[in-house]
């Protein structure tokens, strides 16, 4: 049973950092119909400004909570200008531009970012701390890893409070317009360019936020988040790209799945099985799971 | 109210509107009709600034606003109803009328604005919480000039508001665009159903190939031999 637990835990961890990235992948979809195959690059160069930082700042004031807070603030405040600038650079001029068109360009976006990384901050590969540092303790035989509550926690909150923005505030259905039908909403006054800067910012936080959690297990290196950003986008498609909550569901279910199989039945073979069920899922719901059909009445 | 004056607009290469000019004035209905592709929805794209205004002007209440972003256009006060309805399906009905008051800066009032859609389309009030793609197409059009109705603009511009719907329901509508405009909304109304837009209207203007090729007052239109045989189907 502990054992059990101990899986599942583990596997919301990592599936809520999926989960998180997978949002942002959606939120950028639903605004600016492009799928950003850049984000996981983006988030690993804002991990790499995190680490900077906290390393800058642990010289100087030493290695404290305080430290690490300010580098992650600071990081945060990185992703906010990094992402208004790749939309407003990269993304806006090819608005009109075709789908493939712009989804090249995020391609693009991979080499550069990517480059951009391995020249500024090196391709050595580095250790970050974890966000809570007491160590690990049993309770009965279930071993309790505080830094996995905090993760779990931290991305709850952020989950509440973005769905709240998206679901009951003027600006929540500013973006949602703007997704389905972005002419129309202009009509209706909302200044959709503007929509879209935020939906990349926030993106681009989220994505950052999931890089410098993750950074503990996989280390600090151009190619950290190669994995992660793979399975937030599996956890997108399987949660259905037309709804908020579905990358949520998706994300936890491919952390949990991939445990529970690699513990139970094989570890050698628990990425076959895992996605093989996923496209199972899929062949049933081709939507995705929270996915829905569109239909358009005359 | 709004003026327009010697427009040109083009699409590419190809002139939608020659010249056109034409007023609408406070607290009228203003009908600008004509057939398919004569240039009535390029009129109101470039009054909401959807496209640009070459040459010409266009003026709300004496001051220039061509070429001005679209968002601004509707700030200011004009807000387009657009053809085909275009509500935005998975919303709500609710927050279909609440974007149309994005632009509103006298958030205290809003309340006052959806009671006002309500009681012109109480249906909409019925299903205020479903999403707007499970609409009927008649129920969706009252959504869509109700969702324009919530920026409380001085010039609504409705564009082909009869557009596929059953002849009872557009007797409704029109109804209901009269009662709208006589609570003080002006309005210019595009249509290809000419005679029961000029039954409803002020003035008329009629569009060929992006030129005005008649106007007058609506009266006067319905019972003009020319324009009936033309455009009101008058055979």
């Amino acid at each position: 049973m502990a054992s059990f637990l101990q899986n599942v835990i583990a596997g919301i961890e990592t599936g809520s950092l999926y989960a998180l990235a997978a949002l942002g992948v959606v939120l950028i979809y639903r605004v600016s119909a492009v799928t950003n195959f850049a984000q996981g690059e983006m988030a690993m160069f804002s991990g790499f400004v995190a680490y900077s930082l906290w390393q800058r700042l642990s010289l100087a004031f030493g290695n404290t909570h305080v430290t690490y807070i300010m580098a992650f603030i600071g990081a945060l405040l990185f992703a906010t200008i990094f992402g208004f600038i790749v939309e407003k650079v990269f993304i806006r001029p090819a608005l009109r531009g075709s789908l493939v068109g712009k989804m090249i360009i995020t391609l693009g976006l991979i080499m550069i970012v990517n480059g951009s990384a391995g020249a500024l901050f090196g391709t050595d590969t580095h250790a970050m701390r974890r966000a809570i540092t007491t160590p690990s303790f049993f309770i009965g035989g279930l071993l309790i890893r505080p830094n996995a509550y905090f993760i779990i926690f931290l991305t709850l909150i952020i989950m509440f409070i973005l769905f709240y923005l998206i679901r009951k505030t003027m600006f929540g259905v500013a973006i949602r317009a703007t997704a389905e039908n972005e002419t129309t909403a202009r009509l209706m006054g909302v200044p959709t360019a503007k929509v879209s800067s935020v939906a990349w910012i926030i993106a681009t936080i989220l994505g950052a936020t999931a890089g410098i959690l993750i950074a503990p297990a996989t280390n600090v290196h151009t190619n950290m988040m190669a994995d992660v950003h793979l399975k937030s986008f599996i956890a997108a498609v399987l949660g259905g790209f037309t709804s908020f909550i579905g990358p949520v569901i998706g994300g936890l279910l491919i952390g949990v799945m991939d445990n529970l199989v690699g513990f139970y039945i094989s570890a050698k073979w628990r990425t076959v099985i895992v996605y093989g069920f996923l496209i199972l899922i899929l062949i049933v719901k081709p939507a995705g799971l929270f996915g829905k059909v569109r239909r358009k009445k005359v | 109210m709004l003026k327009i004056e010697n427009v040109n607009a083009y699409y590419g290469y190809i002139q939608a509107l020659k010249n056109v000019s034409l007023e609408v004035p406070k607290g009228k209905i203003v009908a600008l009709l004509g057939a398919n592709g004569a240039g009535k929805t390029t009129t109101l794209k470039a009054i909401s600034g959807l496209i640009g205004v070459q040459e010409g002007d266009i003026k709300l209440e004496g001051k220039s606003i061509k070429n001005d972003a679209v968002e601004k256009i509707v700030a200011k006060g004009i807000i387009q109803s657009p053809e085909g309805r275009q509500v935005f399906a998975d919303l709500t009905v609710e927050e279909n009328l609440k974007i149309g008051a994005y632009t509103r800066k006298d958030r205290h009032n809003i309340n006052q604005s959806y009671d006002q859609v309500y009681g012109y389309f109480p249906r909409l009030k019925e299903r205020k919480k479903q999403e707007a793609g499970t609409l009927s197409g008649g129920e969706q059009q009252m959504l869509a000039i109700g969702r324009a109705l919530m920026a409380n603009p001085k010039l609504l511009l409705l564009d082909e508001p009869s557009l596929g719907l059953a002849p009872l329901i557009v007797k409704d509508i029109f109804s209901i665009v009269k009662d709208i405009n006589s609570q003080g909304t002006t309005i210019l109304l595009v249509e290809q159903n000419a005679m029961q837009a000029l039954a409803i209207s002020h003035y008329g203007y009629i569009l060929e190939t992006g030129k005005v090729v008649h106007q007058g007052e609506a009266k006067d239109l319905i019972k003009d031999e020319k324009v009936k045989q033309a455009y009101l189907g008058g055979h």
